[in-house]
């Protein structure tokens, strides 16, 4: 099941050459799939952000860019190059890893210098290559410190840097040699969410001053919607999504990419025909076209998206079954026909009250049935904890 | 009551250990010829051993084969601990670890036995005339043979521990696997190659039984030398090259368990460690 994706139009265009390619790229372990024939381009300069939940394969798609895994099947390319089989050390991709990986045993400046030390460069004479300078080395050393402000640490043990300076010792080293794409696994995970936010905007601002493509693999969604051009949805192995964030949100391909990226209520429905979709025992008006007639459907209703309304006016009416502040809204769950809504909603309504609910038609959003259809159910046994829970990655993840 | 009870077993304990130990290094400065009454402090014996020439060949030849078997040991070692921690097959993996180990738990009668046959077959086969011709390679290969499982138990956990991460940032930062290996794995287990090392170092110098099955006639080292001077009459030059051989021991053990205190005592790495 080959999926050859076009990256719709992105916020930017990135008419950039494609720099890194895959084809059909399937990976094992111990005979269970993790990779299904995966394809996917990324242009020159893109910010893309691999994302989906622990086990769907985005680390392994990053390894294998990297050149740290090596795939069963199918195709990568660099360039117009293939390098499938070409090993990591001769790749033109770095890493910031997961957990840093900074060497415990050099202290910052010779963490960064490492890249350049091994470097040869073309010599002025004719003896062909020679290695970098103390000078040269120095000089570059010191530029990249300042990028990430980290001046004066030069003499500092990396196990004496809080975990924010040794993600920046990270970045540093694996900019240092102006790779042409720059692969991120979880760079932020180990931070709390403070300077999470904070690293989040200075990567973003790292990327678009050197213009460098960044691969970035997180499972926070909200981290990838705010920093990626392109968003690539992962579960089970196969790219389920590609898009930019907005299409992502708006306009999710299934079942498991509206569930995965934000909150979503998502009911069975019916088309009935283009621009009327028929759920929850009501006809609706929608945007959404080119569907068979009276085609089975997976319907997503964003919790903002939906009006409170007197019992009288809503298109929908049910029972309040609970009501919890979250600050900027009330968060409601409202019973109809034994299917838990979730409605955002700043206006506050009493438990057990019945009450009317409104949806435009612009806020209806229909996808085709897919394998994930019916696995996420209704907000019945919703509660933050759970959801954190099932979203949070794993450590054993490839 | 409690308290001071434990502490007098203690010292039973200590007592038992040491005292033994005690009384050789004491009566190798006796002044008189006496092994059961001390007559009065001298470096007399001591003087007496370095003047016998077998014993500063002994000396020399046990240092000569510790140095270089525990060298031996040492690189073969880490090879095969880093060679161990690849492997990808688990049966494979465990089937090796067992067989490493043989040398450390075979009995030493044994291990020195069935050497001593392999190199009398090997003197056969070769057709060499002279066993003496070979004798310094035996002795070189049984103590390196012996020493092998306790510098890959003692440089196999750092390679555990350490995990790919860095090896592969390495790799990733355009390091060759063999410069990565030297340049970032190697500085980063150095602590277990070390005391490896030492452990190896210790155990060539202080090894009787395996030397005495395959040392040759022209190579005596330091234990087989205080053997054979026990089968004459026990003097206390015997005494004195104990407390030799005790005190470079003690020596090395200190100083790695030094070493070993002092990494432990150093909070654990945060980005260092593996997943």
């Amino acid at each position: 099941m080959a999926k050859l994706v076009e990256i719709k139009g992105t916020s930017k265009s990135y008419d950039g050459a494609k720099v890194i390619e895959l084809k059909n790229i399937s990976k094992s372990y111990d005979g269970e799939r993790v990779l299904d024939s995966v394809s996917l381009y990324i242009r020159d300069g893109e910010f893309v952000t691999l994302l989906g939940p622990s086990g769907c394969g985005k680390t392994t798609t990053l390894r294998i860019i990297g050149g740290f895994e090596m795939a069963d099947e199918g195709e990568l390319y660099f360039g117009d190059t293939e390098i499938s089989d070409v090993p990591a050390h001769k790749r033109q991709v770095n890493t910031v890893f997961q957990k840093y990986a900074l060497f415990p045993h050099l202290n910052v400046y010779e963490n960064i210098a490492f890249p350049l030390r091994l470097k040869k460069v073309p010599a002025d004479t004719k003896r062909g290559t020679r290695k970098l300078t103390e000078d040269e080395i120095r000089d570059r050393v010191t530029e990249m410190l300042a990028m990430v402000a980290l001046s004066g640490f030069e003499n500092k043990s990396v196990s004496t840097l809080s975990g924010g300076q040794q993600q920046r010792v990270a970045i540093a080293r694996a900019l240092i040699s102006h790779p042409k794409v720059l692969l991120l696994d979880e760079p932020l995970g180990a931070l709390d969410l403070k300077l999470r936010k904070d690293m989040q905007n200075e990567l973003k601002a790292i990327q678009q001053a050197i213009g460098i493509t960044f691969v970035y693999v997180t499972h926070d969604q909200e981290e990838a919607l705010s920093m990626s051009d392109t968003v690539v949805v992962m579960a089970d192995g196969e790219i389920q999504q590609i898009g930019t964030p907005t299409d992502i949100y708006n306009e999710p391909k299934n079942a498991f990419v509206a569930d995965f990226i934000g909150e979503s209520n998502i009911i069975d429905g019916i088309m009935l025909e283009d621009k009327q979709v028929k759920f929850a025992g009501h006809v609706f008006e929608c945007l959404d076209g080119g569907f068979d007639k009276n085609e089975p459907v997976d319907v997503v209703v964003r919790p903002e998206d939906v009006d409170v309304v007197p019992p009288d006016k809503g298109m929908l009416r049910g029972q309040v079954t609970g009501v919890t502040f979250k600050g900027v809204h009330y968060e409601i769950i409202v019973d109809i026909k034994g299917f838990k809504w979730m409605i955002q909603s700043t206006d506050y309504v009493e438990p057990d009250e019945n009450i009317g609910l409104y949806i435009e038609p612009d806020a209806i959003h229909v996808m085709k049935k897919s394998k994930y259809s019916g696995k996420f159910g209704d907000y019945s046994s919703f509660s933050d904890e759970i959801d954190q829970l099932s979203n949070a990655d794993t450590a054993e993840e490839f | 009551m409690k308290k001071y009870a434990s502490r007098i077993y203690m010292c039973i304990i200590f007592g038992v250990l040491y005292i033994p130990i005690l009384t050789v290094i004491l009566f190798s400065f006796n002044a008189g010829e006496s092994t059961a009454e001390f007559e009065g402090f001298s470096f007399y014996w001591y003087g007496e051993l370095f003047r016998s020439p077998d014993a500063w060949v002994a000396l020399r030849n046990t240092l000569i084969l510790a140095v270089s078997s525990s060298l031996l040991a040492t690189v073969i070692g880490t090879a095969a601990a880093e060679g161990i921690y690849k492997m990808r097959s688990r049966l494979i993996k465990t089937a090796v670890n067992s067989v490493t180990n043989i040398p450390m738990m075979n009995p030493d009668i044994v291990t020195g036995m069935s050497m001593m046959l392999f190199f009398a077959a090997l003197v056969g086969i070769l057709g060499i005339a002279d066993y003496n011709d070979i004798g310094f390679l035996a002795m070189l290969i049984s103590h390196t043979t012996f020493c092998l499982p306790y510098v890959i138990l003692s440089v196999l956990p750092g390679i555990n521990e350490l995990g790919d991460t860095l090896s592969e940032a390495a790799l990733d930062l355009g390091c060759t696997p063999v410069k990565a290996f030297f340049k970032v794995k190697l500085p980063n287990i150095l602590p277990g190659v070390i005391s490896g090392m030492v452990m190896a170092f210790t155990l060539s110098l202080d090894d009787f039984v395996i030397s005495y099955f395959v040392g040759p006639s022209n190579f005596q080292t330091l234990p087989l030398l205080i053997y054979s001077m026990t089968k004459k009459t026990v003097k206390p030059d015997m005494y004195a090259l104990s407390t030799i051989v005790i005190v470079a021991v003690f020596t090395l053990l200190i100083i790695s368990n030094m070493r070993s205190a002092k990494k432990t005592a150093t909070p654990k790495r945060k980005g260092a460690r593996a997943k």
